[in-house]
């Protein structure tokens, strides 16, 4: 069996923007084998590369094309023509964007009405969608993964969404989520502000590394937001309750509990101040370990980080 | 017994059936190597060196086999590589070609292949996943051949072939590849007990010299025998590999030579300056030993100019090896003219677009069009000039000062080492020596192992990290979360790097040129898969017992490459258990401790701390959470690290000049559990609590309780 896309030149690209383990590399692979296996085209999966770990930066591509042209160039980080992103705080950093086409379209998962300002980044005559995945797959007690990728599926006229459900979800909820996924995005009008297709390139570096690759200065991570590895929940230091042991700052993995000096005269030597989430994955172990049940777990929200979040180094970062 | 190889002109004339698959490169090997039905494969977890030699045992044996590995496997059997070729034993080797580093990564780089081009086996590029597949079947007759006898490598690239995933064809006629096939010719082996042999006898210098001759002759052969194969492999598969693939060559006057999938790239390029009607092609061996110089010679005369890319430098050669090679063909053309450009391109896995390849292109036109190479030799698409202006600037050096609370101490009455914690809350005022801002997990226990170590750690440091999960995760990307001097080394080398920087500061010390001794304490760090790869340096080191301290974070696997086991993973009721390995190397002071118990590990670290600063090398294996492959959630720590040790699969002790003590005794706390209790806490435990499991997890207790029950003895009795 052989089949035909309306392919501009040689291949259509999607790239799934994620962080690892929401599901964006088995989406990618079920769409491209779907293709392969039930479809007769042909299709090739890039997966992330490196070290196998939660909370880091995915990026999976997919690439379809006719049967009668093969697909050659495996390099990944070619110009997408759809991009879905798997986690709203990837929003914030231009990587997402890069190389959208003018005619492309973007998916994105986030809550009715969210419309970050960094979509404005976005072609103006790229087609944005919003889909609430996180939303229908609590509903569905779904995978997220499937929502998004009945999402592409209903976007992208190209794709058959019926062979690459029956190759994705096994099961009634994943089922669901798919089919909510398909229907439900709303597509944006007036959000992107940029003329042509996006840049693959963000800006050329400045120079080469020191000789011998030696990283001279320490803890230059501090300059790292590492707060998408969270995935939906923040501990909430409640100060009244604390009793500052210590005991939190001992399963930290992250260093990110900002302690002071306690007041002159008070209880305590040592207090803890709160939480730089900047820093803050997301995974609960100060929640698990506090005896006085000073930090619970809490739906993330943007306003509530910004307004508790005590920053660890504020003489150095930003 | 034997059929002779070689009938496909009797087979029928249209290829064999076939399916279709989505397959990655890796998978397609190992589709083959089903299919050829390999009788032995040697795939062994991360440290590979002795997978080669795993192998090579198993070819005597008389067997097909297969081997897989990636750069760091190959490199680390050079020395095998030479010894198996040079006894003429015929196997299979799948390389997923990566770069040679410290920490390559996954991505592709051709510097770890080349160095394997001297070691006498023949070399099949495989381009793609079909590739992979179609010549690892070739690779099995052409090793086997009468005239070869050789070992074969199946190279393949990195991450590009290695780890993506495409449309295959595989061969759903097991008689038509069977027929190809033929059956092993039988050789000399060991296990022939009626005609007894000596194997890998050493040589003199004159049998040396002709061994290494008859493999060159053999080398000779293969060059007959490959097209040979390689027909019959089209008439199987309909599927053709000429050993010098041309696309677009027959009037092409620009040309580019890349190996692998770039050259899958390049066509893209090349069909673009088609439509421009502009003569280019794409020279591509799929075969790089024995080298098709007779083929360069013919398809590049009446090429003006080509371009030819290397993903390897030959340092200082002024190109990378295929570009010198094709260089060294042509030299021997009298009548050859073409202009031949060096390129050194996506090293470490850079990404090779087809503009690369267009730039490649246009940089021959252009060396045609004035006659001349301009820029014979050329790094593509690196950044030169000045080092960059510095990135943000990181955090202050931590002063001895703020990390200093003295707490193990000798206790004058008793002569014993004592340690007396600081209240928790106290030492928050401790900086890290590990900044935020990390990309480890969330969860990670590697860390707070680490941050809990590391207060208590006391003046200056300088560590060591294994190669592994927390240093890829603490100073990838051009930043680095170390507060403290940080040296990363190939795995495998740990040790013997760290003994020997501690013998230079001592040496320096004596000198007057750095401080008095006693400053500085030398830290290794490492995981278990890191401790196994580096086993043998480690035992050295032990035994000359330099003052320094090895600190393992044990989170029972492999867990950067997706949590293969290691020596601690328990696989039914074996485990290893490196802490009464190096206990029993007399070291001064070993210990095992948990995250989940810090201030039993903060003590323990303060005084192993003591013991590396006065007597000589102190070890603690420490047990660390991992949620992603434990398959727990990231807050559901405590519970299965409590579990661990309550059921005595991890009982925490320490062992001070030969005395073993248990720090903590769940009998005597009327905590004890089944290990049942420990391992359905974990995802990857769990299935064993169903019931056809339970012989497994009745091996694992019944083995725990000899373990602990030993342990109790060695405690009671100062002599065990």
């Amino acid at each position: 069996m052989n089949g035909s896309l309306p392919t501009r030149v040689r291949f259509n690209r999607i790239r799934f923007e994620s962080i690892g383990g929401l599901g964006a590399d088995s989406a990618a692979h079920a769409l491209a084998a779907t293709t392969v296996e039930k479809k007769g085209l042909d299709a090739a999966h890039l997966p992330s590369g490196g070290l196998e770990r939660k909370g880091s930066r995915v990026r999976s591509e997919v690439l379809l094309a006719s049967s009668d042209r093969p697909i050659r160039d495996g390099a990944s980080g070619g110009a997408p023509d759809a991009i879905v992103v798997f986690h709203a705080a990837l929003l914030r950093d231009p990587r997402t964007f890069a190389g959208l086409r003018k005619d492309g379209t973007f998916i994105y998962n986030a809550p009715a009405k969210s419309i970050p300002e960094e979509l404005a980044a976005l072609p103006r005559t790229a087609r944005v969608l919003r889909i609430d995945a996180a939303g229908i797959a609590a509903k569905e007690k779904c995978a997220m993964n499937a929502v998004l990728l009945g999402a592409l599926c209903g976007a992208l006229p190209y794709v058959d969404a019926e062979a690459v459900l029956e190759g994705f979800c096994a099961d009634e909820p994943g089922r669901n989520g798919f089919r909510r996924g398909m229907k439900e995005p709303e597509t944006l009008a007036d959000v992107g502000e940029a003329d042509g297709d996006l840049s693959l390139s963000l800006g050329s570096r400045p120079g080469t590394g020191s000789a011998g690759g030696i990283l001279s200065d320490p803890g230059t991570t501090v300059w790292n937001d590492v707060s998408a590895a969270r995935t939906g929940f923040i501990p909430a230091f409640n100060r009244e309750r604390c009793i500052h042991c210590g005991l939190c700052d001992l399963f930290c993995p992250d260093s990110c509990l900002v302690w002071e000096k306690g007041e002159e005269g008070g209880r305590f030597e040592r207090e803890l101040s709160g939480v730089d989430y900047r820093y803050c994955k997301g995974c609960l172990r100060c929640v698990e370990s506090c005896p006085a049940s000073a930090m619970l777990k809490k739906a993330e929200t943007p306003a509530f980080v910004e307004q508790r979040s005590v920053p660890m180094f504020p003489e150095i970062v930003e | 017994m034997n059929k002779p190889p070689g009938t496909m002109a009797r087979l029928a004339q249209s290829p064999a059936r076939q399916r279709i698959e989505f397959r990655s490169g890796d998978e397609a090997a190992s589709l083959a190597a089903r299919a050829v039905g390999f009788e032995a494969a040697g795939l062994y977890p991360a440290p590979p060196s002795n997978q080669v030699a795993l192998c090579y045992g198993a070819a005597l044996g008389g067997v097909r086999v297969l081997g897989a590995t990636n750069s760091r496997g190959l490199v680390a059997a050079l020395e095998q590589l030479a010894v198996q070729s040079a006894a003429r034993v015929p196997m299979v080797l799948n390389v997923a070609a990566r770069a040679l580093a410290a920490m390559p990564g996954s991505g592709c780089d051709h510097s770890a292949l080349y160095q394997a081009l001297d070691a006498g086996w023949i070399v099949l590029c495989a381009r793609d996943p079909q590739a992979v597949y179609d010549l690892n079947l070739a690779a099995v007759r052409i090793g086997e051949h009468a005239e070869v006898r050789l070992p074969v490598l199946v190279a393949y690239d990195g991450h590009v072939t290695s780890d993506e995933k495409r449309r295959i064809s595989v061969l759903d006629e097991p008689e038509a590849l069977e027929r190809f096939l033929g059956t092993r010719a039988q050789a000399p082996t060991p296990l022939d007990v009626a005609h007894p042999a000596t194997y890998g006898a050493p040589m003199d210098e004159d049998d040396f010299l002709d061994n290494k001759a008859q493999l060159s002759q053999a080398m000779d052969a293969a060059r007959r025998v490959i097209p040979e194969v390689f027909a019959e492999l089209g008439a199987l598969t309909g599927r053709t590999y000429p050993v010098l693939e041309a696309y677009a060559m027959d009037d092409a006057e620009t040309a580019v030579v890349l190996l692998n999938s770039a050259a899958e790239t390049a066509k893209e390029a090349a069909d673009v300056w088609r439509d421009d009607a502009r003569k280019v092609g794409v020279l591509s061996p799929n075969v790089l030993r024995p080298f098709p110089a007779e083929e360069f010679r013919a398809l590049l005369r009446h090429v003006n100019a080509v371009t030819v890319g290397d993903r390897a430098d030959s340092y200082g050669a002024g190109g990378g090896s295929l570009s010198m090679q094709v260089r060294a063909a042509l030299q021997q053309d009298v009548d050859n003219s073409t202009i031949v450009l060096a390129r050194i391109y996506g090293l470490g896995g850079a990404p090779f677009h087809a503009t690369d390849a267009e730039q490649f292109l246009d940089e021959a036109f252009a060396a045609a069009t004035a006659g001349e190479a301009r820029e014979p030799f050329a790094y593509h698409g690196a950044t030169h000039g000045e080092a960059a202006p510095k990135a943000p600037k990181g955090l202050p050096p931590i002063r001895t000062g703020e990390v200093t609370r003295g707490m193990a101490k000798v206790n004058d009455a008793t002569g014993r080492l004592e340690v007396e914690l600081a209240p928790l809350w106290k030492m928050t005022s401790v900086p890290s020596r590990i900044a935020p801002g990390h990309a480890a997990c969330p969860g990670c226990g590697a860390f707070t192992s680490l941050h809990q170590l590391y207060k208590v750690l006391e003046g200056d440091l300088v560590v060591l990290f294994q190669t592994g999960c927390a240093i890829v995760v603490s100073s990838s990307h051009g930043a680095t979360a170390h507060r403290v001097n940080c040296i990363h080394n190939a795995a495998g080398n740990g040790a013997a790097t760290l003994s020997g920087l501690v013998e230079a500061y001592q040496q320096r010390v004596r000198r007057g040129e750095l401080p008095p001794s006693g400053d500085v304490t030398f830290v290794l760090v490492t995981g278990d898969g890191g401790m196994e790869a580096d086993l043998a340096d480690v035992i050295g080191a032990a035994h000359r017992t330099p003052r320094m301290m090895i600190l393992e974070y044990d989170n029972q696997g492999r867990m950067s490459t997706g949590g293969q086991a290691t020596h601690s993973t328990t696989l039914g009721a074996r485990h290893g258990n490196t802490a009464q390995l190096l206990a029993a190397c007399n070291l001064p002071y070993v210990f095992t401790a948990s995250e989940g118990f810090a201030e039993d590990l903060m003590r323990k670290a303060a005084k192993a701390q003591w013991y590396a600063r006065n007597e000589g090398m102190a070890y603690g294996k420490i047990l660390s959470f991992c949620p992603l492959n434990w398959k727990t959630a990231d807050d559901a720590a405590q519970p299965a690290l409590q579990a661990a040790i309550d059921s005595c699969f991890f009982p925490l002790y320490e062992v001070e000049h030969g005395h073993t003590a248990i720090t903590y005794d769940p009998d005597a706390m009327g905590r004890r559990k089944p290990v049942a209790e420990w391992l359905k806490l974990m995802g990857k435990t769990a299935p064993l609590l169903d019931l056809v499991n339970e012989a497994i997890v009745e091996e694992i207790q019944a083995e725990t309780e000899r373990r602990w029950a030993r342990l109790k003895a060695m405690h009671e009795h100062p002599l065990l």
